[in-house]
């Protein structure tokens, strides 16, 4: 029993289904966590695998999810130190930094939609590190690139633009 | 697209953004206002946007003076180790201030404190080959961007301030600064001393064995001051010959020659005002401020202001029997400032019972304490006149007349708000000098990097 993995299937809202053990995307991800533990009872018995639909996500954003997700959580994979920023030394760098450096390394639309999929599935460390990434993407930054940026149209009045940009003033 | 984000996880994006960055983003469209406002992300009041005092060091008076508006808190100094127990620790000076945070030296060596929030931090010793340095360090800390902080130590000159003695004698006949500029850095991010490089554009000031930039060592009590804003620390150099512009963004440096037509003797005072590097020198009661134009690609001084002061001085000198509405905080003569028990550290309690009434009302920079300068009451005054500071974010000068009095000058409309005396009663005499002031802007964030 205990030698055999556990598989659960994720199907993501384009239908697509991808397999993941078990234990990895339980200790990832809150929401599918709580799936699987309302499921369970019903399914100890039987030997047949659990497909556990994931509405919000699509494949493309999925996969690329459950990439993380195996990097980061699967014991057997992550070699060397525990996976976790305290034990490092102040320089030393983490393991993994350069996946996540490369993992966030995408277009816009692509990174909100992580960002999205992180918060619906509850998986924190995904969450901190797409939050991080789009803030970086607005530091340094003048309003103007950010509205360029993000896609966002300045529904401010003159006067009220005027009276914020004044409050503001001190940061330009 | 951002706005398709959820409130929760825009907000936890815009929480991991640097005041300055979430100014921005309030400005880009009503609905990140309210995240940031609702969530009190960004709390500009706790900024240093504000001058609330200022340190003075003094020749031979071991300890800092504090000059400030009874409204800034009267034991904020009390709490700091250096104010607190003055017989343990010898003397201590402040060498440097930023947004804050001052850099301070005792017998124990360097520290950074910040007295608003009551946090400070013991610097490791220097390393080798700088053990001996504490001539040009400056702190550099932007709390809009970080709450991390650095310290530079910028050597003024070859002779006088390279550790090394071979490299000295190596290198007397090549430029100064070097094409490539070795400095030492603390980071409070690594909590280590390193050695930096920055590579030099344009020119170098001279020979190293010029006379020119050897004219600290005559004037060994003159201020060396620094400004550091939008990543760029501005220093005082070859006793106030040069500027050095170091970029820390490209770890380039830059030599920035300062004005003509300043006098051998006359002091220059260097800061920021605004968004703008200003340079100041009183001769004669003559104000000059020249601000750095950096519009063409060319930096080159623009003498900005020209006053005549003697007027205003001897209007203001009327007034030199009064207290002054800021407060004189003295810890060599510590009986009647109200700190004489802090050194019982378990005993605190008491410290209210003497400390300076506090003001409720801040005192405001725009209308307090005008001085008449129509009236008739003038006197004929003398003495040496010393530029204090520039307010970060006004037109303002902080002037100090003859050590008797220090004033806020408005360069644009000429208004006068008296501050307060600047000289102790007991400290007078030929020798007597200010050395360095420092005005300080209190910063109340509450992130602060410590030791450990």
């Amino acid at each position: 029993m205990a030698s055999e993995k556990k598989v659960v299937f994720l199907r993501s809202s384009d239908g697509e289904a991808f397999e993941v053990s078990e234990e990895v995307i339980s200790a990832a991800s809150v929401t599918i966590k709580g799936m699987i533990d309302e499921e369970s009872p019903s399914r100890a018995d039987t030997a047949a695998t659990t497909t556990l639909a994931i509405p919000n996500v699509t494949a493309a954003t999925l996969s690329r999810v459950l990439h993380y997700v195996n990097k980061h959580f699967d014991a057997a994979a992550v070699v060397g130190r525990p996976d976790d920023y305290i034990f490092c030394a102040p320089g030393d760098e983490h393991p993994l930094a350069r996946f996540d450096d490369d993992f966030v390394d995408v277009d816009n639309d692509t990174l909100i939609d992580l960002v999205h999929a992180a918060e619906y599935l509850h998986i924190k460390k995904l969450f901190d590190l797409t939050c991080k990434a789009v803030a970086d993407k607005l530091k340094g930054r003048t309003i103007d690139q950010i509205r360029e940026t993000f896609g966002i149209v300045n529904d401010y009045t003159v006067e009220e633009e005027v009276e914020v940009y004044r409050e503001n003033s001190w940061a330009f | 697209m951002g706005v398709t984000l959820p409130e929760d996880a825009l907000a936890e994006i815009l929480r991991r953004l640097p005041p300055r960055s979430l100014a921005t983003s309030r400005c880009v469209c009503k609905a990140w206002r309210a995240i940031v406002d609702s969530r009190r992300l960004l709390l500009p009041e706790l900024l240093p946007h504000s001058v609330r005092g200022i340190f003075f060091m003094c020749r031979d008076i071991n300890f800092p003076l504090f000059l400030s508006h009874p409204s800034t808190d009267p034991e904020m100094l009390g709490k700091l180790d250096f104010y607190r127990d003055p017989d343990l620790y010898g003397s201590a000076s402040v060498l440097s201030h930023c947004n804050g945070l001052l850099l301070y030296e005792d017998i124990r060596g360097l520290h950074v404190a910040n007295p608003a929030t009551q946090r400070w931090a013991h610097l490791p010793p220097l390393p080798r080959f700088w053990g001996l340095f504490c001539h040009g360090a400056h702190l550099v800390f932007d709390p809009t961007e970080s709450p991390h902080y650095e310290v530079f130590l910028v050597p003024e000159n070859l002779f006088r301030e390279d550790p090394d003695m071979e490299r000295r004698e190596q290198m007397t006949d090549e430029e100064w600064p070097p094409s490539t500029w070795v400095l030492c850095v603390f980071s409070s991010r690594t909590g280590k001393w390193e050695e930096r490089a920055f590579v030099r554009e344009g020119e170098a000031a001279g020979m190293a064995s010029d006379k020119a930039l050897q004219r600290h060592d005559e004037r060994d009590s003159w201020p060396i001051c620094s400004a550091y804003w939008n990543g760029v620390l501005f220093a005082q150099c070859n006793g106030g010959f040069t500027v050095m512009r170091i970029s820390l963004s490209n770890n380039k440096h830059k030599v920035i020659k300062m004005p003509t037509g300043i006098g051998e003797l006359e002091k220059v005072y260097l800061g920021r005002s605004k968004e703008e590097l200003c340079c100041a020198t009183i001769n004669r009661e003559k104000l000059r401020v020249w601000i750095l134009d950096d519009s063409c690609g060319m930096m080159g001084w623009r003498l900005k202001h020209h006053i005549d002061i003697e007027y205003t001085i001897s209007h203001v000198m009327w007034f030199i029997e009064n207290e002054g509405p800021w407060n004189l905080q003295d810890i060599s003569n510590n009986e009647d400032n109200g700190l004489q028990n802090l050194q019982d550290v378990n005993n605190n309690e008491d410290v209210n019972n003497n400390a300076p009434v506090k003001s409720k009302v801040e005192w405001d920079s725009d209308n307090d304490n005008i001085i008449d300068l129509e009236s008739d009451d003038e006197v004929s005054f003398m003495g040496c006149n010393t530029v204090l500071g520039f307010h970060p974010y006004k037109d303002v000068i902080f002037l100090n007349f003859a050590l008797e009095r220090a004033v806020a000058y408005h360069l644009n409309t000429s208004v006068v708000q008296d501050l307060g005396k600047v000289r102790p009663d007991y400290y007078c005499g030929y020798a007597a000098e200010l050395l360095s002031s420092f005005l300080y802007t209190p910063c109340l964030m509450a992130e602060f990097p410590e030791e450990g």
